[in-house]
């Protein structure tokens, strides 16, 4: 049904007596008469007897109905739902908000807000529902529920970052469409990384909100005090069969703090070390254990403050999986292929750093792939000196099935070069034709060497300065000439000699494999790159594979509410504290933004809500505008108006005399 | 019954329907007051009139020889003779001959063109020289006195070009037409004459040569008699910025009289110049207007 916001403009309702007497007293004299002379016409008193009875009746009519329409737009209508609540089950709705995030079980936050909610219900008896929140779950138990006050005193904190934002937009749906009036309390610490962000308009919701703040014990212009926490702490190689365990703690007091770190393995305290910790600064405190004694270790302050959670911090101490690599060679191996592995060999064992990132030599796993084991975690495979063997051993199903996977391999040829190519070429592994070996027959003088690297190429932004200056002096003796074939699909040329002939030929895999062909081999007989300072970076550019396929090379560190993906599913970090989930080691950590002592004051939430601190009562008219259940009608009733409008002006016009100065009369 | 058809083909009810004057004329000359003027002088003039078969005793000069090479029979061709009489209408086409109102059946200007028209064929026929001459502010149409129905066919086609158009200037339109009359003419004046009375006199002062007759021949709608019929009214003028609110019941008796006063004035200024008026009014049959002007003409 139709209702009026602003029912006492229906007043100017009574203007429908304007377009009566107006129709009434109206008289046509505002028309120009076109007349040959007005010389002997004289003006005279025009007399105004207005007519007894209205002559255009529906004209009249007309001009009624668009003061009845304006005056009813002016009234502001809007259709209401007959679905109206019943009045009988009409009440006030409180909800108590409180936050669950980790900054509030320091501080007696938490216990401080159990003891006002418990208070707050007790003065608003059973109109009073609870929600609860966190980082992104929200629990919520409806008005008048008999346990509501145990509930409230078994509420634990939560290990998730906290986010408020999560409860305010779900905040409208939780109270009823009965409600009369709707209010929200909310009790929080206010602290700043969970609330900064927070907005919503409460005043548009037709919500009234009170902010109670919690967690305040020594509180001094929004920040908290009496807080040390260990931000960060690493396990690191050390030298020969060492472990230095390494963290930083952050004073958040704005004076100077001594506090002892403790080092706890196998439930001893192993080490202890003491630290001064300037205002608002960091120290770091280092401890070193012997590898292999202890696979985690705590971390822990001595000395208790406000904030506990952060006190305490598990690692492990035992290093990353190595990254692995291996060989597939002929059966009967020859000195120079031999030559070549050792090349090889040195070559990626030694791309890793001095800590856990390193990569080791699996030559077991290499050969379960070559029977076939698809299990089985090899990053690099290098086939060498690829010949009738690698034909005569079928090996080319489970190479193909490994770079499908993602893995990388390289290949180098074998003797005669053209049998190499055409085992490729009949894998599908090689689109390119053999055309002969240059330098074959005798070592020339003059080596081959390596073309200038296209600008726009991976391995120029690499190899720049003495670096390229010594790849471009490495010399090649031997080398195997290819030709492109009709199609190359997906295979690049990153280096070329330098009239333009393929030197190494890469193909890419849609899963990230990448297969790694060497027209040369890689010992001195045919170039003496392998020798050369830019052989390393060039081998590892060459092989490095997709990101998501490689190794980390550090245990994943979590936070409480975050998944890592495993093989079978996914691990969920609640707590802190250290797990093993299929072959990683993981460290879950409290969120470092919960350890901050700041919090934003009532009036900066305030202003987030759209409002004042403590919003007044919502009166059932002001709740009955929400667009949810009155469609406004404005629009409709001005669109009435604007065409009735234009029928009255194009129904009432003069109509139109003869003008001589724009119409001339014809004969 | 005859003599209502008469009536009716003089009504201009019904001829300002009939958009070409050519026919127009033929109408109310030929259909509607047949005899009224003098027949064809056929003679020796230069217009070759008809054929008609040849007399004994007539000149063989007149027979066509080339019809009877063809037809083997004697005609002879008649011509027109000129009277070496000029017509000259003159017309006033400003705005205020624009004006229709809702008693006539045309505006003034249509009413006069048509009796331009009908003069126009009546003199014609009596193989008189014809020239028009229309004016407003400016000369609108000017074509020379000459006889011949090619000359009357020009007449007719610039009567259909007239538009009631711009202010009235008679002083300078007549001075224009005078300074072009031929010797031994009749000029007939159509307009309505508003605000010319003054200056009338003095540029008409060569009707009072005897080689001249001026009929002048005052155009007038009803409403200009006695006011349209209307409780109040805010009169703009036609050929000016003016504009005069009044309830036309409560002037019109005055009105009246000014305007008889007027036409009264008018007509003893005329004839103080030998000048004939006659007031017409535009839902008043053509036939008295054709008779005065046959009147005229043949007292000559």
């Amino acid at each position: 049904m139709i209702e009026f916001a602003q029912p006492a403009a229906l007043w100017t309702s009574l203007a429908i007596g304007l377009p009566l007497l107006a129709h009434m007293a109206y008289r046509r004299v505002t028309e120009k008469f076109y007349f040959p002379s007005l010389r002997f016409i004289r003006p005279s008193q025009i007399p105004r007897t207005g007519k007894r009875r209205p002559s255009d009746i529906p004209l009249l009519l007309l001009r009624i109905l668009l003061f009845l329409i304006i005056s009813a737009l002016l009234a502001d209508p809007y259709w209401k739902s007959e679905t109206l609540p019943i009045v009988e089950n009409q009440r006030d709705e409180v909800f108590l908000a409180i936050d669950l995030s980790p900054s509030m079980a320091g501080w007696n936050g938490l216990e401080e807000a159990k003891e006002k909610a418990l208070a707050i219900i007790k003065e608003e008896k059973g109109k009073v529902g609870l929600v609860t929140f966190g980082h992104s779950t929200l629990e919520k138990i409806d008005i008048g529920q008999e346990n509501l006050s145990s509930k409230i005193e078994n509420l634990t904190h939560d290990w998730t970052r906290g986010n408020a934002q999560v409860m305010l937009d779900r905040v409208s749906s939780m109270f009823t469409e009965n409600a009369t009036s709707r209010k929200l309390i909310i009790l929080s610490d206010f602290q700043q990384s969970d609330w900064q962000t927070a907005y919503t308009n409460l005043d548009e919701l037709g919500i009234s909100y009170e902010l109670v703040k919690v967690g305040q014990t020594n509180a001094m212009e929004g920040r908290r005090a009496n807080n040390i926490s260990i931000m960060e702490a690493r396990a690191v190689p050390a030298g020969p069969d060492k472990i230095r365990i390494w963290s930083v703690v952050r004073n958040w007091d704005d004076v100077n703090k001594t506090i002892d770190v403790e080092l706890i393995a196998g439930e001893k305290v192993k080490a202890s070390e003491s630290v001064s910790i300037s205002p608002l600064g960091s120290a770091q405190v280092q401890f070193v254990l012997k590898e292999g004694d202890f696979s985690e270790a705590v971390l822990r302050l001595a000395q208790s403050d406000e904030f506990g959670l952060d006190n305490e911090r598990v690692v492990w101490l035992k290093a990353p999986p190595a990254r692995r690599f291996g060989f597939w060679m002929p059966e009967l191996e020859d000195d120079e292929t031999d030559e070549e592995k050792s090349f090889l060999k040195t070559a990626v064992a030694s791309a890793g750093d001095n800590g856990w990132n390193r990569w080791e030599l699996d030559q077991d796993q290499a050969d379960g792939l070559r029977l076939g084991d698809d299990q089985l975690n090899v990053e690099i495979l290098m086939v060498l000196a690829v010949g009738r063997w690698f034909e005569e051993e079928q090996l080319g199903k489970p190479l193909k099935d490994f770079l499908n996977k993602g893995g990388v391999v390289l290949t180098t040829p074998g003797e005669p070069f053209s049998s190499s190519v055409s085992v490729l070429k009949s894998n599908d592994l090689l689109e390119y034709n053999f055309v002969r070996v240059a330098g074959g027959a005798a070592r020339t003088r003059n080596p081959f060497r390596i073309g200038a690297l296209p600008e726009d190429s991976k391995l120029a932004d690499v190899f720049a300065g003495k670096s390229a200056r010594d790849l471009y002096l490495s010399a090649i003796h031997k080398f195997g000439i290819l030709k492109a074939g009709a199609d190359t699909g997906n295979t690049e040329v990153p280096l070329r000699d330098r009239e333009g002939r393929p030197l190494v030929l890469v193909k890419n895999f849609d899963e990230g494999g990448k297969f790694v062909f060497l027209p040369f081999r890689m010992n001195t007989g045919w170039t003496d790159l392998p020798l050369r300072n830019s052989f390393l970076p060039l081998l590892m550019e060459l092989t490095q594979g997709k990101e998501s396929q490689q190794t980390s090379r550090a245990w994943p560190i979590l936070e409480p509410g975050e998944d890592l993906v495993g093989n079978q599913g996914h691990f969920r970090a609640v707590e802190p504290g250290a797990y093993r989930y299929e072959n990683q080691w993981i460290e879950v950590v409290l969120s470092p933004a919960e350890c901050t002592p700041a919090t934003l004051s009532l009036n900066e939430i305030s202003e987030s809500f759209g409002g004042d601190i403590t919003g007044s009562k919502v009166h059932p008219q002001d709740q009955s505008k929400s667009e949810e259940e009155n469609n406004p009608l404005w629009m409709w009733f001005a669109i009435a108006a604007a065409i009735l409008l234009t029928i009255e002006m194009i129904w009432s016009r003069p109509n139109s005399t003869p003008s001589p100065q724009t119409d001339p009369i014809h004969a | 019954m005859a003599a209502s058809v008469d009536q009716n083909l003089l009504d201009p009810a019904h001829l300002h329907r009939i958009e070409d004057y050519s026919l127009l004329a033929r109408v109310v000359v030929d259909g509607a007051m047949p005899g009224i003027h003098r027949s064809l002088r056929q003679g020796r003039g230069s217009e070759f009139y008809q054929y008609r078969p040849y007399t004994r005793g007539e000149d063989l000069k007149l027979v066509d020889w080339k019809v009877f090479a063809k037809r083997d029979e004697l005609v002879s061709k008649t011509f027109q003779e000129s009277t070496n009489f000029t017509v000259c209408l003159v017309m006033d086409v400003s705005a205020s001959m624009g004006y229709e109102g809702k008693r006539a059946s045309c505006s003034k200007l249509r009413y006069a063109s048509m009796l331009a028209a009908c003069f126009s064929y009546l003199a014609h026929r009596q193989g008189d020289r014809l020239g028009l001459f229309a004016y407003s502010d400016e000369v609108k149409e000017w074509i020379r006195p000459r006889a011949g129905s090619g000359q009357l066919n020009r007449i007719y086609s610039a009567l259909h070009g007239l538009e009631a158009q711009g202010v009235n200037a008679h002083d300078f339109g007549w001075d224009r037409m005078v300074s072009g009359l031929p010797g031994r003419a009749m000029v007939v004046f159509l307009s309505d004459f508003l605000e010319a009375e003054d200056s009338l006199a003095e540029k008409l002062r060569f009707s009072l040569s005897s080689r001249y007759e001026t009929l002048c021949l005052q155009v007038l709608d009803p409403d200009e008699i006695d006011l349209p019929e209307a409780d109040a009214l805010r009169f703009a003028e036609l050929e000016g910025n003016r504009e005069v609110s009044t309830s036309p019941p409560a002037i019109r008796e005055k009105y009246k009289n000014e305007m008889a006063g007027f036409v009264e004035d008018l007509d003893e200024k005329l004839s103080a110049v030998s000048a004939e008026l006659e007031t017409l009014i535009t839902n008043q049959d053509l036939g008295y207007a054709l008779r005065r002007f046959l009147g005229m003409r043949n007292r000559k």
